[in-house]
């Protein structure tokens, strides 16, 4: 083995570390679902370190867009029954009711902590708070304060690169941090991970972090994903812009190229795809509505503040469709109760995980991905906490191993390769995953070739990719955090492709030209795994609720 | 993406350096200003910006670099807008996430920001928002009690 090999170590013990943390709970991932899940666990008597890849409070997609978060009222049946069956028929046979009643309780408890404790929710004009919605710059960091008061530990710019285990245990995580270059170990009784969906860094704003980090920890260490066919989510942006907020289009005339008028979705997509071109005006906002609008999302209006110079409510702009992908999409790491993984001592939350008893094949849009963040997070953070009781202050003496198939972008299992570009490597993965032509609308012959080139660069990043050896400190921190990001979008999309073509119809985000229509058939769920060899399977949907079948 | 940092307005705070999730700023030990190291890095989520107390930065709306100039963004008029359009701002009507803030002597010692308020009309914002920003967030346990009813 080279020297350069060693840089990033293989086995963890302590003495390599700069820092070196003992924890009940360890928290890997800073938006809205981590910070609940450290909240949870240190507000039930554990020792609680969360770490995030950039700043805990800024960091996530949550921070950048200010999202509704949906909750029930707890003694207003109309309002319980109408939000569940509001939900069901769009869910295509995979959303529970007491799952989403349990969701949403959840989120109605978390509000009223967030109240109790000081969080300034927006007012009505007569002075009463309006829960349901989380702003974008303040909600984390308000997280951020109360973890600080409960005595939480919080490591930022300190991306986790790998899941330590104990006898097949989650025991902690080693990594980095970008920012200094040091190198930490944190031992814990249980861990849990809250990094996020992808979008494959499609440049909607707050996501570049979101690079299926967890997905591939999650995967090295044996947990498994449900419903990643899920993923052909995109947003409506002004043409170059990275703000996919789409409220405004529910108001708009949208056009393509030739100035026909065409629907929002299906319409404004083939448009796209087929003339190249969609056009949109805000034409359909009231004086009152304008101002409403401008004032709840201003940053849809800074394009138009700061770059073009028009007015949007009379005047036609570009528009143009990203990625959002399982940021948005439902598909994500497998949970059971209590936000429990495949692995013992491994929990996940938010958008990290799979959301289809939720929302079934559908988007988990603001108001049920927010609220399953914090409610996914409590579970979280309460269920390690549980966990972790078990082994006391063993934790900090237990023997820890990484797992067998670990180490993809931080040891190369031959020679690490100076040429072997992480950027160029992400290229390819985008150009498979971001075009509407390939990954809104699918087909089986394009997915076969897609993955065969996924696996392509999976075999080269797994032989030749690390972080730059020649490098010192922060600089090196940064290279080795790419490499293996990179690595984690290549895995990623290897899972996507596996599942997008074992189902064989069309369902909620999951498109096939191929297969068009639903088939009921496969009302099953689409289960995949594995890191070097990706397996996949299909689970029979238990407890689907029956109204969603008559859909 | 982030285009400028406005170097004559900028308090040397490095706040953006702290609270960036992407890495984009380094701070520069000789200017003592930060500088946009890693523009490409940049996800136009605006809250360096949101959270820069002196209104110093400048995201361009687009996700590829669109580079600006000095004049040209003072021209727009825009600097602060999306700081105060999404509340971080005490003065301002709607205002909440450092509302009341509680200047203690220890928690500004040291600072940066504390060092710049040395006096005039923005002394007591800087003062307050160096407590803001050394603490992640203001203490709000001195707020009024809310009223708890609960409402769509």
């Amino acid at each position: 083995m080279s020297p350069s090999l060693l840089k990033f170590p293989h086995q963890p013990n302590s003495e390599e570390f700069d820092l070196s943390l003992v924890a009940d709970v360890l928290v890997i991932g800073g938006g809205p679902a981590g910070a609940w899940a450290g909240l949870a666990a240190a507000r039930a008597g554990s020792r609680v370190v969360v770490l995030d890849k950039g700043y805990l409070g800024t960091s996530g997609t949550q921070a950048a867009a200010g999202t509704v978060a949906y909750y029930i009222k707890p003694d207003d049946p109309i309002h319980r029954d109408g939000l569940i069956k509001a939900r069901l028929p769009i869910a295509f046979g995979f959303a529970e009711t007491a799952w989403i009643e349990k969701v949403y309780d959840q989120s109605f408890i978390n509000q009223d902590l967030m109240s109790r404790w000081g969080y300034a929710f927006p007012k009505t004009e007569d002075g009463r708070e309006r829960w349901g919605g989380m702003r974008a710059a303040d909600a984390v960091l308000f997280l951020r304060k109360q973890l600080l008061k409960e005595g939480a530990t919080i490591l930022d710019h300190s991306p986790a690169l790998e899941l330590l285990l104990s006898d097949g245990v989650a025991a902690g995580a080693t990594g980095i941090n970008r920012k200094t270059g040091q190198r930490w170990i944190v031992r814990a009784g249980a861990v849990v991970l809250a990094t996020g969906g992808t979008a494959f860094r499609s440049g909607i704003a707050g996501g570049n972090n979101n690079t299926g980090d967890g997905y591939l920890l999650a995967a090295e260490a044996g947990a498994q994903f449900s419903g990643l066919e899920f993923s052909g989510q995109y947003g409506i942006v002004p043409k170059g812009s990275a703000c996919s907020k789409t409220a405004v289009y529910g108001s708009a005339t949208m056009t393509d190229a030739h100035g026909n008028e065409v629907g929002r979705g299906k319409g404004t997509t083939v448009a796209e795809i087929q003339s190249g071109h969609v056009y949109c005006k805000l034409d359909k906002y009231d004086e009152l509505g304008r101002e409403k609008i401008q004032r709840a999302q201003p940053m849809t209006f800074q394009y138009f503040d700061r770059y073009l110079h028009i007015d949007p409510f009379t005047q036609n702009y570009e528009v143009e469709h990203i990625l959002e992908g399982t940021i948005r999409a439902s598909g994500g790491i497998e949970v059971g109760e209590g936000a429990s993984t495949t692995v013992p001592g491994l929990f996940a939350a938010g958008d990290t995980t799979s959301r289809e008893k939720l929302v079934g094949a559908n988007q988990s849009g603001a108001g049920p991905a927010t609220a399953w963040a914090l409610a996914s997070g409590s579970w979280a953070g309460h269920s390690a906490t549980l966990f972790a009781r078990r082994f006391g202050k063993a934790v900090a003496t237990r023997r820890l191993s990484v797992a067998t198939e670990s180490g993809a972008g931080l040891r190369p299992t031959e020679r690490y390769r100076a040429d072997l570009d992480a950027n160029a490597l992400i290229t390819g993965v985008q150009e498979e995953t971001l075009p509407l032509a390939k990954f809104y609308r699918r087909d089986g012959q394009v997915m076969e070739a897609s993955l065969a080139k996924m696996n392509g660069l999976w075999g080269q990043a797994r032989a030749s990719l690390s972080g730059d050896p020649s490098l010192q400190g922060a600089a090196y921190a940064r290279s080795l955090v790419r490499a293996r990001e990179t690595a984690s979008m290549i895995a990623t999309a290897r899972w996507i492709f596996t599942s997008a073509i074992e189902r064989k119809e069309s369902r909620g985000l999951h498109r096939r030209s191929d297969f068009p229509v639903l088939v009921e058939a496969q009302t099953s769920h689409v289960v995949v795994g594995g890191v070097d060899q990706v397996w996949v399977k299909r689970t029979p949907v238990l407890n689907a609720s029956l109204e969603a079948k008559a859909s | 993406m982030i285009e400028l940092v406005l170097a004559d307005r900028c308090t040397g705070c490095a706040v953006c350096v702290e609270v960036c999730p992407t890495d984009v700023f380094e701070f520069d030990a000789v200017s003592r200003l930060p500088v946009v190291a890693r523009q490409e890095e940049c996800h136009t989520c605006f809250l360096c910006e949101a959270h820069c107390p002196a209104d110093a930065l400048f995201v361009g709306p687009l996700r590829t670099p669109h580079p600006v100039s000095r004049e040209e963004v003072l021209a727009l008029g825009v600097l602060g807008n999306f700081r105060r359009a999404v509340g971080f701002d005490r003065y301002e009507p709607g205002s909440y996430s450092y509302a009341e803030p509680e200047v203690r002597d220890e928690a500004t010692e040291g600072s940066a920001l504390a060092k710049r308020a040395t006096g005039g009309p923005d002394a007591a914002i800087y003062a307050a928002l160096a407590v803001a920003a050394q603490r992640g967030l203001v203490d709000v346990s001195r707020r009024k009690p809310i009223d708890r009813e609960v409402i769509f």
